[in-house]
C-alpha cells in the first residue's frame, strides 16, 4: 500500500495536469478541476487506463483494472477534480476500494 | 539517431476526421485528390464529392472503407516521396488492401474492386440477421472468457492490446456481452460502426465465394514485405496474399502479436497512414522500444 503524504495529492494533481495538457495539446492553463474530460478536452476511456498504468507504476499499486471499472461503473468521473478524488482513494485503498461503496 | 526500422501500417476504417493533419502536407491533397476521381470513376461516383471538413460517408460503410483506402495509399505515397521509406508494411482488418498496394502486389484499380467485391460478398450475410462488432476496453481475455462462454456464436475477433479487444456476432448477443463486461468492470464498451461480423466464422460462406474473384486477380510478388495480421508471418508470394485476402475476411486477427512481431524485426519508428491515430493510441499499451506517429508529425521530424 502507498503511504500517503501531505504532497500526494498535489503530486497526483500535477500528474493529471500534465497529462491530460499533454494527451490533448491544451494548455495547462486552460485545465481546471471542473474541466469536463469527454465534453472539454475531448479526452477517452484510453486515455483514463493510461494514466492508471502511470499511477500503478508511480506509486507501486497492487490494483486490477477491472477493480477501477466497477467502482467507477457506480462513481462515474466526468471531471478532472472528480478523477483526482478517485486517483487519490485509488492510491489509499488499492483492491479495497470496492469496500467503499 | 534514425531509425533503424521502419513499418507502415494501415487502418480499416474512419471514425471521424477531427485527428486527420493530413491535409497541411504538401502535395498531400492533390494526390489524395486525384486518386479519389480515380476510385469515383471505378467504382463510385460520390466519391469525387467527399469532403473531409463536412465528416462525409462516415454513415456509410463501403465508402468509409474507401476513403481509408486512399487515405492509405496517399500517405504512404507522400512519405516515400518525403524520403521515409518502410522496411514493413501491415493492414489492421481490412487495412490490408492499402498494404497490398504500396507493397507492389496489386493495382490502386485492383484494391478498389477486391474492396468492393468482399463488401458485396459480405452484405449478402447481412441479409440473414443484425450483426455487428463491439469494442471492449479495461478487461483482459481471461476476464471476458466466463462471459464469452455463455454466448457461443459471439467470437473474441481481435486483440489490440492486453487490455483491449474486439468481438463480432449478432447484434443482440453483442450488446448482451457488453452489458456483462460492464458489469465485470470494463473501463469502456461500446458497438462498433459496422454491420457485417468481420473475421468471425459467419463470413466464412461468404468468403469462400469472394475466392472465386480474388484468384482472377494479377496479383504479383511483393517489393516490399507485408506482415500478416492473422499469422503474423511476412507475406511474399502471390499465393500467399490471395489466401491472407480470402482468410481476412472470416479468421481472427491479432493486431498486438502483428506490432509485437514488428518490433522483433527491429521495427522502431511506426507510421499509421490513415485520416486517425487510432493504432497510434492503442500503441500506448503494447510496451517496447519504438514511437508511433502519424504522418503529419514524422514528416516534421
Amino acid at each position: 500500500m502507498a503511504l500517503i503524504t501531505d504532497n500526494t495529492r498535489s503530486e497526483v494533481t500535477e500528474i493529471v495536469y500534465d497529462f491530460f495538457a499533454d494527451e490533448c495539446e491544451v494548455d495547462k492553463s486552460r485545465i481546471t478541476d471542473q474541466t469536463n474530460i469527454i465534453r472539454d478536452l475531448d479526452g477517452d476511456s484510453l486515455m483514463f487506463l493510461e494514466l492508471i498504468e502511470i499511477f500503478k507504476k508511480k506509486y507501486s499499486l497492487d490494483i486490477e483494472l477491472k477493480t477501477i471499472g466497477k467502482y467507477a461503473v457506480k462513481h462515474p468521473v466526468e471531471t478532472i477534480g472528480q478523477l483526482i478524488d478517485m486517483q487519490m482513494l485509488i492510491i489509499e485503498h488499492e483492491n479495497r476500494i470496492l469496500e467503499l461503496a | 539517431m534514425p531509425p533503424s526500422r521502419i513499418a507502415f501500417v494501415f487502418p480499416a476504417f474512419v471514425r471521424d476526421y477531427q485527428d486527420d493533419r493530413s491535409l497541411s502536407i504538401p502535395g498531400f491533397t492533390q494526390h489524395f485528390s486525384e486518386l479519389l476521381i480515380r476510385a469515383s470513376h471505378l467504382v463510385d461516383p460520390e466519391l469525387c464529392f467527399f469532403d473531409a471538413r463536412e465528416q462525409n460517408f462516415l454513415d456509410h460503410e463501403l465508402r468509409t472503407q474507401y476513403i481509408a483506402y486512399i487515405h492509405g495509399c496517399t500517405s504512404a505515397f507522400i512519405l516515400e516521396a518525403q524520403g521515409l521509406h518502410p522496411h514493413y508494411l501491415s493492414g489492421y482488418s481490412m487495412g490490408i488492401y492499402a498494404a497490398l498496394v504500396h507493397g507492389g502486389a496489386v493495382t490502386f484499380e485492383d484494391g478498389l474492386l477486391l474492396i468492393r467485391h468482399a463488401f458485396q460478398e459480405i452484405s449478402y450475410t447481412t441479409l440473414t440477421g443484425r450483426f455487428g462488432m463491439a469494442g471492449i476496453v479495461g478487461l483482459t481475455e481471461q476476464d471476458l472468457s466466463p462471459i464469452l462462454a455463455r454466448f457461443p456464436e459471439v467470437e473474441l475477433t481481435n486483440q489490440n492490446s492486453a487490455y483491449s479487444v474486439v468481438l463480432s456476432g449478432r447484434q443482440h448477443h453483442l450488446e448482451q456481452v457488453l452489458e456483462f463486461a460492464r458489469e465485470e468492470g470494463a473501463f469502456h464498451t461500446r458497438m462498433l460502426n459496422v454491420t457485417v461480423p468481420y473475421h468471425s466464422h459467419l463470413l466464412k460462406s461468404a468468403a469462400l465465394e469472394f475466392a472465386r474473384f480474388v484468384y482472377t486477380r494479377d496479383i504479383k510478388c511483393l517489393k516490399l514485405p507485408v506482415v500478416s495480421v492473422l499469422t503474423q508471418q511476412i507475406l511474399h508470394s502471390p499465393e500467399d496474399i490471395k489466401t491472407e485476402l480470402v482468410e481476412n475476411l472470416y479468421k481472427h486477427f491479432n493486431w498486438l502479436k502483428a506490432q509485437e512481431k514488428m518490433q522483433k524485426l527491429g521495427v522502431s519508428l511506426f507510421i499509421e497512414c490513415g485520416p486517425g491515430r487510432n493504432l497510434t493510441k492503442n500503441a500506448r499499451f503494447i510496451p517496447g522500444e519504438y514511437v508511433f506517429k502519424i504522418p503529419f508529425d514524422a514528416l516534421a521530424d
